[in-house]
């Protein structure tokens, strides 16, 4: 599935997605990847989408290169890679269903969004290495499990080979 | 009378969430006071959605938006302001002061 990050902002019009979309650039590009940025979503139990595997084509197109550069010499690259991991997790819940972010709120030193009419809520964290995947989706999807008693989406990215996951969990 | 349900607006949710985003990319490239202008406007503006959403029965993102506001104050510097909220939130539903707790420590750790 190909999709392009200057899309973003419509698939999620109530957020705001300039310096995502330029973070994500840089990281794929950092980590040696040319547009179009492959990624391998694992999909789990995604309401209206299923469980599967989602072939990611990500598109640069449309991304201002001054922004890339500029948020590299302003941001560090573990900033960079969370903010990297919030753009690939809009296109894959757009893609894998057409789930739409909703808000964002502060809790403590993160984030969370909300998912939907329903509002379910979601936590991303995105890592810059492969072996780091494992130890982030169990943290999220434990810290979230024990918080709430309805639905809720975890969505965790690596960017070095890249790849992830999207679960939709009760 | 039928009751009617409070409306909660949604550019008033796009706004505090828009500036919630302005504060943590302001945050992130180490503009602080840039941050904390941002973090100031979403805390109040998340109070204003606390109480919109309890006037329209959705405790559960009433008490979300709460968090929320005493996190943005405690990160734009207004700790004291925070930690009031984090008490009301505490006494109004102690079986829930564990979640409470959780979040001040993350925001004491990030400090």
């Amino acid at each position: 599935m190909k999709l392009r990050l200057a899309d973003l902002p419509d698939m999620h019009p109530r957020l705001l997605w300039d310096d995502i979309a330029a973070a994500a650039v840089a990281v794929f590009e950092d980590q040696g990847f040319a547009s179009p940025f492959p990624f391998a979503m694992e999909v789990e139990q995604v309401p209206g989408y299923g469980s599967g595997s989602l072939a990611l084509e990500i598109v640069d197109q449309g991304i201002s290169a001054v922004r890339v550069e500029k948020l590299r010499r302003t941001m560090e690259a573990h900033r960079l890679v969370e903010l990297a991991a919030i753009g690939v997790a809009g296109l894959a819940l757009f893609g894998a269903g057409g789930h739409v972010m909703r808000d964002v709120a502060l809790r403590g030193s993160s984030a969370d969004y909300l998912i939907g009419e329903e509002n379910h809520l979601l936590e991303i964290a995105g890592r810059s290495r492969h072996r780091d995947l494992q130890a982030a989706w169990g943290d999220r999807r434990n810290r979230l499990a024990a918080r709430l008693d309805s639905g809720f989406f975890v969505c965790v990215v690596e960017f070095e080979t890249p790849s992830g996951r999207l679960a939709f969990a009760t | 009378m039928a009751s009617v349900q409070f409306p909660v607006s949604d550019m008033l949710i796009t706004v505090k969430s828009r500036e919630v985003q302005r504060a943590m990319a302001a945050e992130m490239a180490g503009r602080t006071s840039e941050a904390q202008r941002h973090f100031l406007a979403a805390a109040h503006l998340e109070l204003v959605l606390a109480d919109d959403y309890e006037q329209a029965g959705d405790f559960e993102l009433s008490r979300r938006s709460r968090i929320s506001a005493a996190s943005s104050l405690w990160r734009a510097g207004r700790i004291s302001d925070a930690q009031a909220i984090f008490d009301d939130l505490t006494q109004s539903d102690p079986d829930q002061s564990g979640d409470v707790q959780d979040v001040i420590g993350e925001l004491k750790s990030g400090q």
